[in-house]
């Protein structure tokens, strides 16, 4: 990945640019990537014809009845349909996906387990999305959720599988592990998991949206910390530009096609540990592809709820997220995003 | 077995093909040449030897120059100092990690043996026309993409047939072939450097030379143990600038020079070889540039050779050099100051005679790659005007 | 013909580029059924932490101070929050357990003796010229492990006719409970106890570790800030210190420095390191020149050569220093102890031969000049 090239493109935020620059990116890692994921990204080349983001989109998707604890499956299911149907411009939710994915992609959901029980992407919206990739021809065999340990999936509440003919839903460490050899990325050498080097032509990111004492906000970038073997030595600095540099790792970057955010709980305080008094209920989704607006109507999202309960902002108590303008600079996303509120139709 | 029978055919058929394409001399070592009588004047005709005993299986031998680091193994016989976690074997595909230690599967095995004229090095300054015993095992830490070996240099010892020939017994070997000493050469004599030593002790012991063709892609510090008991070395100088060591090798120029230098201040007879390869190392200015570095560093006295590129391995798709470019190469070398450049595989070319310096008589004529029919050097001197020519004559 | 074959042709696909692409997902897929051992869970208890309420710590090791939050780990990746106790993950549990002669890490310390090397993962830097990074700069749930209490150890080492154990590899402040807990086993057990650490630690467990410790290295890799920063990624205010307090403890000292091709192999260094040691720690401590060999995100630059390092030898003898070596060469040289004041060789080692010609009860048979270092 040429960072400098990019830095000069940092005034476009066209999100094409974003995507051929990132193909052409991950083709030149086709060491790291394997042929399979090559030829799952050029089928994909295909199927993105006509297809133009609206540059910098956000989806924000509020249901209040998504359910307590868990999403409510189907009204997960329809919450992820208008909000693709908006984010692509397409009126039908099985032709957008299918622009995304293809019957041959291997399709990775990293999810984010870190917070327990209470604070991790929940079972019913993963079952939602792989019903949409099904839906799009995805065989469930070519479909992993995962995460870094398969301890933290299990107290997240996902029951472990590696059945045929389900998907696999594993941690890192049961899918083969990490990289014998390090990959290098701007001030970031690490190993990769093997689920994003090798198994996935695709990743879906579907993190949580939480306050993080040290790099301020933690979303769709950060979640990318439990792909790499070593995160712990990349928080110095808040983070800043370590976060940046491992989601513009080339297979990472390269495969990320769609971030669906899971809101329905989030941390404004005490983050990224579960800690109850932090914690407010947005019930909401946020969808996007672009990881840098995503992430900045993350930020706000958590500015606005500090706010309201009389909590200093972020940048107050010197952690706020500097990695995002890094990013928007490095030329990964646009840090002004444009909104799209959804809710559902009367019901 | 059935392997053995597959290898011995396909060996058998690429010597007939390297025969009949006349690729007889190699980048760093020369294929073998089966069945093909030629004379050193008269007398010793070059051939494989027959009825070696076969090795059954790749052997481990601990190796050398090596460090333990917890984890893996850091190997550190050559400039890409791998780390070999367990199990792993480097990319010369001859060291292995077993075990948290280092093996070398080569040691005792060579694939190739055979009587050999020292010409072919080709090393000219040493004791011409002599009969050696040429030796190499599988493997290299090179890639060159003109390699004329690859059977054996780009594979592993599993891969090929290998003799079962400890140090000892290859010495008596080269005694009883009535040669005048060991030459390493067809692969990389230096990354089976725990037998190339043992090797070299042995033939010293008994009164061989040793002579070594190597692309000098290796630490200094197995180089400086190495060079103390070999009597000739012979480098491959194969470009001059680190993109084409890079893209062509896969390897990097400076340990090379680095290398070269250190042969020379050893005092052991040194002689460097340059392949043009047309497009990718033809440049005059470049190739200038080596020259004049050569006559900074290793002196005028030093041969050099430059050797014409033939279509092989991977790169078959470019033409062979022609003469004329090589000729003028040589004559870019010439002009530097360097005293002796020959032509190499030009066969018949004038370039690759000896001429005194001083009085401008012939002194050793060569026909072909190796033989030689006129040697008019008397106790390492000119027999016409009495100057002494470099060398090891005796 | 195929003895080992199958071996070398796996090792080789693993080895190229090509065989990556080959061999992609068929045997991740078939290996998940014999995945390796679980990492067992963190049973022992961290010391020099304090909680600060909500089930956070605050570890008060190094000076980093990390704040680590429930289920998380420092930045060492070795030592974990759960429920508001702070853990050792890594106590019994090393990457790399070896036999290995002394000479590899100490110069003065029981010349010609085997030593037990014991290194776990993670690491409280993340120098990029690390040649162990397989192991420090990575979980410990992603480098080998292997169980092996201090007793463990102290047995092995007896058994394999070690006359010390030496805690190196990583940087052992990051297991420091392990470390600690074997070395003070070894003493009881009349095994020395050795360690080679960056000095990136506190006071306070600096000073318990110089009471268990019998001889520690110091890596003073670069002097000046900026060097620790960019190649090690931490402040270096604590490193100097470090070696400064364990000059005047009752624990011997050697200092290491990696000689980098390109960055610390030049005169400058040698000139400031040299007076500095004159005036902290004393002519008499030995300095050990390590060479570099290419690894981890420093593959481009060249190994130390040879002869630099010579001439770096000579110019810090002709400073002051009694004892250089040159260290960490392929095939040791010539590492022989000469005595400080009457220049008689005390100690002879060449190679892999070590012969005690006139040392008695650490001082010089001559002269009767006290030379430092473990000598029984």
């Amino acid at each position: 990945m040429d960072f400098d090239r990019q830095q000069g493109h940092a005034a476009e935020t066209n999100v094409d640019l974003k995507r051929r620059y990132s193909r052409r990116d991950f083709l030149t890692s086709v060491t790291a990537a394997g042929g399979a994921a090559l030829l799952g990204l050029q089928t994909r080349g295909e199927t993105q014809v006509g297809w133009n983001p609206v540059p910098g989109a956000v989806v924000r998707y509020f249901d209040p009845k998504f359910g307590e604890g868990d999403f409510d499956v189907t009204r997960a299911k329809r919450a992820l349909d208008e909000s693709i149907c908006a984010l692509t411009k397409l009126k039908k939710p099985v032709t957008a996906w299918s622009r995304l994915f293809t019957p041959g992609d291997v399709v990775a959901i990293k999810i984010n387990c870190l917070g327990g029980p209470n604070l991790s992407t929940r079972p019913g919206l993963v079952q939602a999305i792989i019903q949409n990739l099904t839906s799009a021809g995805v065989k469930p065999d070519n479909i992993i959720v995962f995460d870094m340990k398969n301890r933290e999936l299990t107290m997240a509440g996902f029951s472990l599988s590696q059945a045929a003919g389900t998907p696999r839903v594993a941690g890192s460490d049961a899918l083969g592990g990490y990289d014998t050899n390090f990959t290098q990325q701007g001030t970031v050498a690490t190993r990769l998991s093997k689920v994003v080097s090798t198994l996935c032509t695709a990743i879906i990111n579907v993190p949580i949206l939480k306050d993080h004492k040290i790099v301020g906000v933690t979303a769709a970038m950060k979640n990318y910390f439990g792909v790499i073997d070593n995160p712990n030595k990349y928080h110095g600095n808040h983070g800043d530009p370590h976060v940046a540099d491992v989601y513009s790792i080339p297979v990472i970057r390269g495969k990320e096609r769609l971030i669906i955010c899971d809101a329905l709980n989030a941390s404004f305080e005490g983050g990224p540990a579960y800690e109850p008094k932090g914690v407010w209920r947005p019930s909401c989704l946020l969808m996007a592809t672009d990881p840098v607006a995503h992430d900045y109507v993350a930020w706000l999202m958590v500015e606005a709820e500090r706010q309201r309960r009389g909590l200093q902002p972020l940048a107050k108590e010197g952690r706020s997220p500097k990695y995002l303008l890094t990013a928007a600079n490095a030329g990964l996303g646009s840090k002004s995003p444009r909104v799209i509120d959804l809710q559902p139709q009367a019901a | 077995m059935d392997e053995n029978f597959e290898h011995d055919n396909s060996r058998r058929e690429f010597l007939k093909t390297a025969a009949s394409l006349g690729i007889l001399t190699a980048c760093s070592g020369c294929p073998l040449i089966a069945d093909t009588a030629v004379y050193r004047g008269k007398d010793y005709p070059v051939k494989v030897i027959s009825n070696l005993p076969k090795k059954e299986s790749v052997t481990l031998k601990p190796a050398k120059y090596w460090k333990d680091t917890g984890s893996t193994v850091h190997c550190l016989l050559c400039p890409k100092y791998c780390q070999l976690r367990e199990g792993a074997m480097g990319p010369c595909r001859i060291r292995v990690n077993r075990n948290g230690k280092l093996y070398s599967t080569v040691y005792g095995s060579p694939c190739i043996v055979a009587t050999n004229s020292i010409e072919q090095g080709p090393i000219y300054h040493v004791t011409p026309g002599g009969r050696y015993l040429a030796v190499g095992t599988a493997g290299c830490n090179l890639r060159c993409k003109y390699c004329q070996n690859w059977q054996y240099s780009q594979t592993t010892a599993d891969d090929t047939t290998n003799y079962d020939l400890p140090p000892e017994k290859l010495v008596s070997i080269a005694k009883q072939m009535n040669c005048r000493g060991i030459l390493f050469t067809f692969t990389e004599a230096v990354l089976c450097i725990e037998y190339s030593m043992d090797i070299a002790r042995a033939a010293r012991e008994a009164g061989l030379k040793n002579a070594v063709i190597t692309a000098a892609y290796v630490d200094e510090e197995p180089l400086a143990d190495f060079l103390p008991l070999l009597d000739a070395i012979r480098i491959d100088l194969k470009g001059f600038t680190e993109k084409f060591y890079k893209d062509v090798l896969a390897a990097t120029l400076s340990p090379v020079l680095n290398s070269i230098k250190t042969a020379k201040a050893s005092g052991k007879w040194l002689e460097v070889v340059n392949m043009v390869v047309p497009g990718l190392n033809d440049d005059p200015v470049e190739f200038r540039k080596m020259a004049e570095w050569l006559m900074q560093n290793v002196g005028p006295l030093t041969p050099f050779h430059v050797s014409r590129f033939y279509p092989a391995y991977k790169l078959r798709n470019l033409p062979s050099a022609s003469v004329s470019t090589v000729e003028r190469m040589r004559k870019i070398a010439k002009e530097t100051g360097l005293r002796y450049v020959y032509v190499g595989n030009c066969p018949g070319n004038d370039g690759q005679n000896t001429y005194c310096y001083k009085c401008g008589q012939m002194l050793i004529h060569r026909i072909g790659y190796v033989s030689v029919d006129k040697m008019e050097i008397r106790n390492g001197k000119c027999r016409f005007c009495n100057t002494s020519i470099p060398g090891v004559w005796t | 013909m195929r003895v080992n074959g199958c071996i070398s042709r796996r090792e080789f696909l693993h080895q190229t580029t090509a065989g990556i692409a080959v061999c992609a997902s068929a045997p991740l897929l078939s290996n998940q059924g014999a995945a390796a051992p679980a990492f067992p869970e963190p049973a022992v208890r961290a010391r020099y932490w304090e909680p600060l309420g909500n089930n956070l710590v605050r570890c008060k090791l190094e000076p980093r101070q990390c704040e680590i939050g429930d289920g998380e780990r420092g930045v060492c990746g070795v030592r974990e929050n759960r429920g508001g106790v702070y853990y050792s993950v890594v106590h019994s549990l090393p990457s790399a357990v070896n036999v290995a002669p002394v000479e590899e890490t100490f110069l003065h310390a029981l010349p010609g003796s085997k030593t037990l090397q014991i290194g776990t993962a993670g690491c409280n830097l993340q120098c990029k010229f690390c040649n162990t990074w397989q192991m420090s700069q990575t979980r410990p749930e992603e480098a080998p492990f292997q169980r092996l209490s201090p007793q463990q150890a102290i047995d092995m080492a007896k058994n394999q006719g070690c006359k010390s154990v030496c805690f190196t590899y990583n940087d052992p402040v990051v297991c420091f409970e392990y470390m600690c807990d074997t070395a003070a086993l070894a003493r009881k057990n009349g095994i020395k106890a050795l360690c080679h650490t960056a000095g990136i630690i506190h006071d306070e467990p600096l000073s318990d570790l110089t009471k268990v410790m019998d001889s520690i290295v110091v890596d003073l890799k670069g002097t000046t800030k900026a060097f620790y920063k960019e190649l090690c990624g931490v402040d270096a205010d604590r490193v100097y210190n470090t070696a400064y307090r364990v000059a005047r403890s009752n624990c011997c000292l050697e200092i290491a420095s990696p000689i980098i091709t390109g960055l610390n192999d030049n005169k400058g260094f040698v000139t400031v390191m040299s007076r500095w040691m004159l005036q902290n720690v004393g002519a008499g401590v030995p300095w050990q020149l390590r060479r570099f060999y290419p690894a981890y995100q420093m593959m481009d630059l060249a190994t130390t050569s040879l002869i630099t390092m010579k001439e770096m030898q000579e110019m810090a003898r002709s400073a002051g220093l009694h004892h250089v070596y040159l260290c960490n060469l392929a095939r040791p040289g010539d590492n022989s102890i000469l005595c400080s004041k009457c220049k008689e060789k005390v100690v002879q080692r060449i190679a892999e031969g070590c012969e005690i010609l006139g040392l008695k009860e650490g001082k010089c048979s001559q002269c009767g000049q006290a030379i430092k270092g473990v000598w029984q």
